[in-house]
């Protein structure tokens, strides 16, 4: 527990140290903010077109942010890869790991030390980009439920995303292949969605439920589905157990 | 402190190490030397917990490394060939995070951070980046990275290389210094280092352990004869053949130089004095009378190159 604290922390300075943290920031709220601006452009025209008599579920939460936060996560598949791969790659490259593999510290110490700084810099990007409901929020009534059931799918689902970026980044020492490892990793379970329209009705259920689409639709449709949590917990914690043997399988090689 | 028993590594079908046994007594310096290639790394990497080997056992502070290497580890002071540095933190914040991870206690990290620095002579640069260090500097921070939580056990990879005569001679004295507290390996390509701080040495070449002992006792085992060499002012005039008719003499050799021989004798006779008298007596000018005492190198070269070198022409008086 100790070694997970000081190598998360170990991690966020070097996160604020290097150009990548500010970067990787800076292109996702320009992204966000743009599709925020357009949404709302959008909602507005329609308010306009209606002449106040809107049909009942007209709401500017669901038309707004569910689509917003349906954009963010291909935004996170591309985001996620450029934060997670230096994790582990860099540490090979700067022959660190031997330090950190020689130190009273266990292997899970030391990719959960690495999963927690991303996740709290995950969680901090979440947390800032709440000041596009809270503006909102001055000007006209929200569905706080239907928000805070998106916000906990996009901690799941980021959760999930950062633990394969993770992974992605033990395999490899050069951060430009870990990068493109963990990419292709998050596609793949993203198109699983779109395979499953293609093919047979039982094979169609086992792609739909490995599918990040169909979970994190669920969660950001405001349905807090047990189902859903787990589906996206037990996918970070497989994928950093993989991580963990990764590591741990090194040291036979 | 240390042992290896019966160590082996390998790589696929490629055996890095085979079969290695040493011990490290308490308190003791023990030199790791071997030509390239030979297994020194793998060696200390399996000691320290970085791999595990294929087969044997090995144990650091009475803790075997593959059992208990939470253990071993606390114990244990590594310093690997390449120093594994933060770029973008500065010295001070390397030591520190260190520290950290090598379980000092919260409130004592900065008194062990100074300590260190100050026992390597970083501490003018603790807080300029570790990116513009010197490789001097690097090496002497690499040195404090591994000695930050005053382990027991040091296991150092090659701790003098990229450093300049200067500070080579002071990182030795820190290493001198840290005898009898500390048991140290440490594995060079130095040789003079080995004599210099080691209490022992051991030579491993293509993976096997070649020899284990003193330098001096090294180098007494593999002396077949007793050397000395002779420097005159005048040598013609058959002076080589009186000496060679000395009781107990074996050969007579011309030196490199000119006026030089060497003369070599018995294993454990004593000549010096008989040739003395025989070139004073000649009258062909003593200048220089000097036993002749095995090198390092020639050691080294002896044990682990298969044939015989032929050891008047590698000798010199050096004993570095």
């Amino acid at each position: 527990m100790r070694g997970t604290l000081v190598i998360a922390r170990k991690e966020l300075k070097q996160l604020f140290s290097s150009p990548i943290a500010y970067v990787a920031l800076a292109m996702f709220f320009v992204i966000m903010g743009f599709l925020f601006f357009s949404l709302v452009g959008v909602y507005s025209f329609q308010v306009l077109q209606l002449q106040g008599t809107p049909p009942p579920d007209f709401n500017p939460t669901r038309l707004i942010f569910t689509p917003l936060y349906q954009d963010t996560t291909f935004v996170l598949i591309l985001l996620v890869p450029v934060l997670t791969m230096r994790l582990v790659s860099e540490e090979d490259r700067a022959h660190t790991m031997e330090l950190l593999a020689t130190s009273p510290v266990t292997n899970a110490a030391i990719v959960l030390g690495k999963y927690l700084a991303v996740l709290i810099l995950f969680f901090a990007l979440l947390a800032i980009s709440a000041y596009m409901p809270l503006s909102l929020a001055m000007i006209g009534r929200l569905d706080w439920g239907l928000l805070a059931s998106t916000y906990i799918g996009l901690l799941m689902l980021g959760g999930a995303f950062l633990s394969i970026g993770l992974f992605a980044s033990t395999l490899n020492e050069n951060q430009i292949v870990s990068a493109a490892i963990g990419f292709a990793l998050l596609l793949i379970f993203w198109v699983l969605g779109f395979a499953q329209q293609a093919s047979g009705s039982s094979v169609q259920q086992v792609l739909s439920s490995l599918s990040f689409a169909t979970h994190f639709t669920n969660l950001s449709g405001g349905v807090i589905d047990t189902q859903d949590v787990l589906f996206f917990l037990s996918l970070a914690g497989f994928f950093l157990f993989l991580g963990i043997i990764a590591l741990e399988s090194r040291k036979w090689r | 402190m240390i042992q290896a028993d019966s160590l082996s590594r390998s790589y696929g079908d490629r055996w890095a190490i085979k079969d290695v046994s040493f011990e490290a007594r308490p308190g003791e310096i023990l030199g790791f030397l071997g030509p390239n290639g030979a297994g020194k790394t793998t060696t200390m990497r399996v000691l320290a917990g970085f791999l595990a080997p294929t087969s044997g056992r090995a144990s650091v502070a009475g803790f075997d490394v593959v059992e208990k290497p939470l253990e071993a580890k606390r114990r244990l002071g590594y310093l690997p060939e390449i120093v594994p540095l933060y770029e973008d933190f500065t010295t001070r914040e390397y030591l520190q995070f260190v520290a950290r991870l090598k379980g000092v206690d919260r409130r004592k990290v900065d008194d062990a951070v100074d300590q260190a620095m100050t026992l390597c002579a970083t501490t003018d640069v603790a807080d300029r980046l570790v990116r513009n260090l010197s490789r001097g500097y690097r090496q002497r921070v690499g040195l404090a990275h591994a000695i930050v939580h005053d382990p027991p056990v040091l296991i150092l990879d090659e701790p003098t290389s990229a450093m300049d005569p200067r500070q080579i001679v002071e990182i030795r004295n820190v290493i001198r210094g840290l005898r009898g507290t500390h048991t140290i390996i440490l594995s060079t390509h130095i040789l003079p280092e080995a004599t210099a701080v080691c209490d022992r040495v051991i030579i491993i070449n293509e993976g096997a352990v070649v020899a284990v002992d003193t330098y001096e006792q090294l180098a007494a085992r593999l002396r077949s004869s007793e050397k000395t060499m002779v420097r005159i002012a005048r040598p013609d005039g058959g002076l080589a053949d009186r000496l060679r008719a000395l009781p107990g003499v074996l050969h007579v050799t011309s030196g490199p130089a000119r006026g030089e021989l060497v003369v070599e004798a018995a294993l454990g006779k004593e000549v010096r004095e008989d040739i003395a008298r025989a070139v004073v007596g000649a009258g062909a000018g003593l200048l220089e009378l000097r036993p002749l005492a095995m090198s390092l190198e020639d050691v080294f070269l002896r044990l682990v190159t298969q044939e015989d070198v032929a050891a008047g022409e590698t000798e010199g008086g050096r004993r570095a």
